[in-house]
């Protein structure tokens, strides 16, 4: 049974996820569960340590978006000591984590999530990784990807300090000014960032929408969830990822909510599950309803499709275009097809691609300007930023010396997690049938919760397609009659 | 090898480095080309092993000792405080104690990475019979 508990125990989680489905008496699916078995401690441990050091150590959650972490706490840094950044800092701020957006997202569509679709979904699973994407879409493609990521890679760790786990965020602002000469460098890995963006897309239109079977799996039932949506909107409605309003669409997708990231413990509720250390987030203002969508249940998506569908659109004009492309095609908002997470992504990276491109050519970019001392003595700070995988908020409380005495984090993933054991149900509910299954049959169980891009996988540094997963299948007896590792 | 020696600012750091204060990185905007030590901040270079090409240091942030201790170290943060310790730029106890009360959170940066390994909480082993291998 359920509790309605909150808050204990915490769960930061990668790298580790279980799927236990059970089958009832016919073969078919009686529920299938996607469970996070392990506990971090994030929060517990930050407790004692001097709040300017939160953006290095929460960056330490995650090794492949330790940028989202780091930007968040530097936020909730701000907010803690009341200061407002001088303009050109923010701009410094939301370049790096544009061009972290861009590689990030690269990272999972060819890497992570590409797979499934370039190679196939129940292709022999030895070719379903990067090496098999290479194998289909040419060696020089390959290069190309490798190249692109390589080299923004290299600028954020320019800009920085450190690509992965970065320490230019202080409170107020960055700890150096760029320098002029790293500009001309800027603006010319940001053309060829549109460029990628470009060619992403274009890669999407050629393997997925004009394959048939491919656009009937995407739009399948299967992978269907009428749900709720959250996303960071700017002043004119559209998407962004370092700062904005917070905003929720209904099911039907009409605004419901828009708020200030700092009220968000006034709408986001976590709920707990015996079977997971995951905590499920939902709306207070809806309620929790158990595992179900419908206007009626609190649950909520976030991440690429869940910006989407709560923003108006794309505030640069080759995103905007593929956005609207994305929609007419899909057959209007908001969109619940889980898979064209896949699609919304690379709008996505075209519209970072495209603000690296804008902040890039600033000549605010270059100012000495960059730090606001903070004055006043610190109490309490929130954060938030859009991280590739959704909505992240950092909360710190903190004594008048700034250490910290309480911390609270929403990461992306939690706000998706009631969404992703969902859509893992159905997946698997739909799919297996008559207790037959097979790898190819799993993995497109699997593609369930991939298209998310989860952060449970965020840190295991392994090939795609590659992430500890146990799958066993249960009788109804509740035994064991098939279990497929991938350790 | 200490960090160090491989630190583009160590033309900067003085001979005989004295300091008369600590400050947290957030309560200075911190020159990007001196010594980030001989500013005043925390900078764990000196008991740090060298190899990382001094990334943060780049990024004008101080060294937080991620690569742990050089070879020659038994206990990192013991080292780090002891490093720290004899910059202090006071002959009397109050002054001595004064400063020294100014580092904020002392066990969380000096042992950021390395308590689990710290001798702190080791307890002291029995004597090993004859013929067994030394620690």
């Amino acid at each position: 049974m359920s509790t309605e508990i909150l808050i204990d125990p915490i769960t930061r989680l990668e790298g580790h996820g279980k799927i236990h489905i059970f089958l009832d008496e016919t073969g078919g699916v009686d529920r299938a569960f996607l469970q996070i078995p392990e506990l971090r401690g994030f929060e517990k441990f930050v407790e004692g340590r001097r709040a300017e050091d939160m953006p290095q150590i929460t960056s330490r959650i995650c090794g492949v978006c330790p940028m989202a972490h780091h930007m968040a706490a530097t936020k909730a840094l701000d907010d803690l000591y009341r200061v407002d950044p001088p303009s050109a800092a923010k701009k410094i701020r939301e370049l790096a984590y544009s061009i972290f957006m861009v590689e990030d997202h690269a990272l999972h569509f060819f890497f992570l999530g590409g797979p499934d679709f370039v190679v196939g979904p129940t292709a022999a699973k030895a070719e379903r990784n990067v090496l098999g994407v290479i194998g289909k879409v040419g060696l020089e493609v390959g290069k190309e990807v490798i190249a692109v990521r390589r080299e923004l890679r290299e600028l954020m760790g320019r800009i920085a300090g450190r690509a992965i786990h970065p320490v230019f965020g202080l409170p107020g602002g960055v700890s150096h000014a760029l320098p002029p000469e790293l500009q001309p460098e800027l603006q010319a890995a940001a053309a060829r960032a549109v460029e990628f963006g470009t060619f992403a897309l274009g890669v999407f239109r050629d393997v997925v929408l004009s394959n048939a079977e491919y656009v009937e799996l995407v739009t399948s039932d299967a992978y269907t969830h009428r749900t709720y949506y959250l996303g960071l909107v700017d002043r004119e409605g559209k998407v962004t990822f370092y700062d904005g309003t917070l905003r929720v669409v209904d099911p039907e997708g009409r605004e419901f909510l828009t708020f200030d990231p700092k009220d968000y413990l006034g709408h986001i509720a976590e709920h707990v599950e015996p079977w997971s250390y995951m905590k499920f987030c939902f709306l207070k203002d809806v309620g929790w309803r158990g595992f179900s969508d419908g206007g009626e249940s609190g649950i909520y998506g976030v991440a690429p499709l869940a910006r989407l569908n709560a923003a108006d659109g794309m505030a640069t004009p080759r995103a905007q275009e593929a956005y609207e492309e994305l929609v007419s095609t899909l057959g209007g908002k908001p969109i619940h097809h889980t898979l064209a997470n896949h699609w919304a992504r690379i709008v996505e990276l075209v519209y970072a691609a495209e603000r690296m491109s804008e902040l890039a050519a600033d000549p605010e970019i270059v100012s000495p300007d960059v730090r606001t001392l903070p004055t006043a003595v610190p109490e309490e700070g929130i954060g938030v930023v859009e991280a590739p995988r959704g909505t992240l908020i950092h909360h710190y409380e903190t004594d008048a010396h700034g250490l910290v005495t309480k911390a609270n984090l929403i990461v992306a993933t939690q706000n998706n997690a009631a969404r992703i054991a969902m859509s893992v149900d159905k997946a698997a509910r739909r799919l297996i049938v008559g207790g037959e299954v097979d790898d190819g049959l799993l993995n497109q169980v699997e593609m369930a919760f991939r298209a998310y891009d989860p952060c449970y996988g965020c840190a295991t540094h392994s090939l795609p397609g590659q992430m500890p997963l146990i799958v066993q299948v249960h009788d109804p007896a509740g035994d064991v009659v098939r279990e497929i590792r991938r350790d | 090898m200490a960090l160090c020696s491989e630190c583009p600012r160590l033309g900067t750091k003085p001979e005989k480095l004295l300091v008369k204060g600590f400050k947290r990185p957030h309560e200075m905007v911190a020159d990007p080309e001196l010594c980030l030590l001989a500013q005043g901040l925390i900078c764990l270079g000196p008991a740090t092993r060298a190899g990382c090409g001094a990334a943060c240091i780049g990024g004008n942030m101080p060294c937080t000792g991620c690569m742990g201790p050089t070879s020659r170290v038994v206990d990192y943060g013991a080292k780090a405080l002891s490093a720290l310790a004899s910059l202090i730029d006071a002959t009397d106890r109050e002054e001595v104690a004064a400063l020294a009360g100014e580092v904020a959170d002392p066990v969380g940066t000096f042992y950021r990475y390395s308590l689990p390994a710290s001798l702190v909480h080791h307890r002291v082993e029995p004597a090993r019979q004859a013929g067994g291998s030394e620690p």
